[in-house]
């Protein structure tokens, strides 16, 4: 598989896979970039500071002042030779509840006509893939899903809605997200769940981690 | 603990302290102080052997009541400041009775200052920090008209004294010029892209914030093919199709989609982090060689001030 390394700045190594073209992305390249990021956690390696992943790459900030991207990117290429001999922890699965349609759903119908299937169709066709978070990005908490289909793609809103409620599931493209608080946002509303995205509170900021194996299934607010 | 209570909170002052790491996998950038070398001066100043939680000013100060005696210590933009009215001095330790208000006027030059008090604010650690991410309004404590914060205990440390605020580049009507190093995606743009940025004067809108410092002027070529979002950065400079170049700051988003043309220098965030809306700035291009040195001289610098 392609790799690059490229510097970001004189504290900051982009690490990239694959040719770096949106059409490029795929499932395997994203494992690999979770396992890495583990590798990465796990070796302890002294000045890296923080680490960024993304769709194909992952943006490692170190200290400038006792690492050289040198240091750096051998550390990286050593991580790489172990990836497949190291047992990584086994990734977390979630299953997450769905009020489909209505107030919390409010492109559903546009999405099933477009699509040409009834609502229940779309809702079933919704709950029945099983989704990846890629990775975090345009909010606190809000995780990028692959594992909705291609042949599914759905535009994004000609003019985004100024506020979307948090908990709000929506798909764009042949992508899938959930919005961890209220937000602007140009995204296809399918639903809405109750489970918290993000807590303040808890240890764990994020109730999804990257690589998180993830399935919709239909509730009613009732249940909740 | 001592209680400060806030008469008038300014335009924006926030608690800031060191970056908070690990939670840009979850989409949270670091945070912590846009002028770093300021946050230093004055947490140095008020006795902390390690930089503690700050309070980040910004524009025009906040109007704090302390109820207790106490030593501060302040740097960065010259707010004019004054305690019961009588101007001080902030190259040294400020003693601050009980009863005694704080204040200052709008900023004549920069954009930020740190007051540091001696114990820190006392503001609960999320994460390792308690910086204040304005953006989303994740973690931290932003002040509001009547609140009470606490600080901690004031210590026993002798007062301190700088020869001078060294690290605020003052505004004297030239057009400043802030460092870069090229970026990862500049080899997307057309061949004369990097020198048309460092070529040319831009001004900063006030559509600028902790998350971004916004520039008009020269448009620059934006690159054609779309990028796949990366890991975004404090002082990544993004290229949207606008064409005017914009620099992540503290609260950046944590990926983007856009290109990246430069970086500035680890050695220049406090010049950019004192940036004021409307000033005129120019980019100067650096080798990554050189970058490194100039950080390196000036934690060396800081070292023999704060060993």
């Amino acid at each position: 598989m392609d790799l690059s390394f490229r510097m970001a700045n004189e504290a900051a190594l982009l690490v990239e896979f694959g040719s770096g073209k949106a059409s490029d992305i795929k499932t395997e390249t994203i494992q690999r970039i979770h396992r890495l990021m583990a590798l990465l956690d796990h070796s302890l390696f002294d000045g890296i500071e923080e680490l960024t992943p993304s769709y194909n790459s992952i943006l490692i900030e170190f200290n400038p002042l006792t690492l050289s991207s040198e240091n750096v990117e051998s550390h990286v290429r050593f991580c790489l030779e172990s990836i497949g001999k190291i047992e990584l922890t086994p990734c977390q699965q979630m299953e997450i509840p769905v009020f489909y349609g209505g107030e919390y759903g409010p492109d559903l119908p546009f999405c099933a006509d477009r699509l040409g299937m009834s609502v229940s169709q779309l809702v079933e066709a919704h709950c029945e893939q099983s989704y990846s978070v890629a990775f975090f990005g345009f909010l606190p908490g809000f995780a990028y899903l692959i594992g909705w289909p291609a042949k599914f793609s759905l535009p994004r809103l000609d003019s985004p809605r100024s506020k979307i409620p948090a908990g709000s599931v929506a798909v764009a493209g042949a992508q899938c997200g959930i919005y961890p608080s209220d937000s602007p946002g140009g995204w296809r509303i399918l639903g809405r769940t109750p489970l918290k995205m993000i807590d303040t509170t808890s240890a764990n900021f994020s109730l999804l981690t990257i690589g998180a194996q993830i399935r919709f299934y239909p509730s009613n607010p009732g249940a909740w | 603990m001592m209680t400060i209570r806030v008469l008038d909170p300014g335009f924006l002052t926030t608690v800031q302290d060191k970056p908070r790491l690990g939670l840009a996998r979850y989409g949270l950038s670091e945070a912590g102080p846009m002028a770093p070398m300021s946050f230093l001066e004055a947490n140095y100043l008020a006795g902390n052997a390690n930089p503690l939680p700050a309070l980040e000013v910004t524009v025009k100060p906040p109007r704090l009541l302390f109820t207790a005696t106490t030593k501060i210590g302040i740097s960065g933009a010259d707010f004019g400041w004054r305690l019961d009215g009588r101007p001080l001095n902030d190259t040294q330790t400020i003693e601050v009775k009980a009863g005694t208000t704080l204040q200052g006027d709008y900023c004549r030059s920069g954009m930020r200052a740190y007051i540091a008090f001696a114990g820190g604010v006392q503001a609960p650690a999320w994460h390792g920090s308690a910086a204040t991410h304005v953006q989303s309004g994740l973690g931290g404590l932003r002040l509001q008209r009547g609140m009470d914060f606490d600080i901690g205990e004031a210590g026993t440390s002798l007062p301190r004294r700088l020869q001078e605020h060294a690290y605020s580049p003052l505004y004297n009507g030239a057009a400043k010029v802030i460092r870069v190093v090229e970026g990862p995606h500049a080899s997307h743009f057309p061949p004369e892209s990097m020198s048309l940025f460092t070529g040319t004067i831009y001004r900063v809108t006030d559509q600028s914030s902790r998350t971004a410092i916004r520039l008009e002027g020269l448009a620059l070529p934006a690159p054609s093919e779309p990028l796949v979002s990366a890991g975004a950065w404090h002082g990544a400079i993004q290229v949207p199709p606008s064409g005017l170049p914009q620099v992540l700051a503290a609260d950046h988003p944590a990926t983007g989609g856009y290109p990246i043309l430069a970086s500035v220098i680890r050695a220049d965030m406090e010049a950019l982090g004192q940036l004021r809306p409307r000033e005129e700035i120019r980019f100067g291009r650096v080798s990554l060689e050189t970058a490194r040195a100039l950080l390196k001289r000036l934690a060396e610098s800081w070292a023999t001030i704060a060993p």
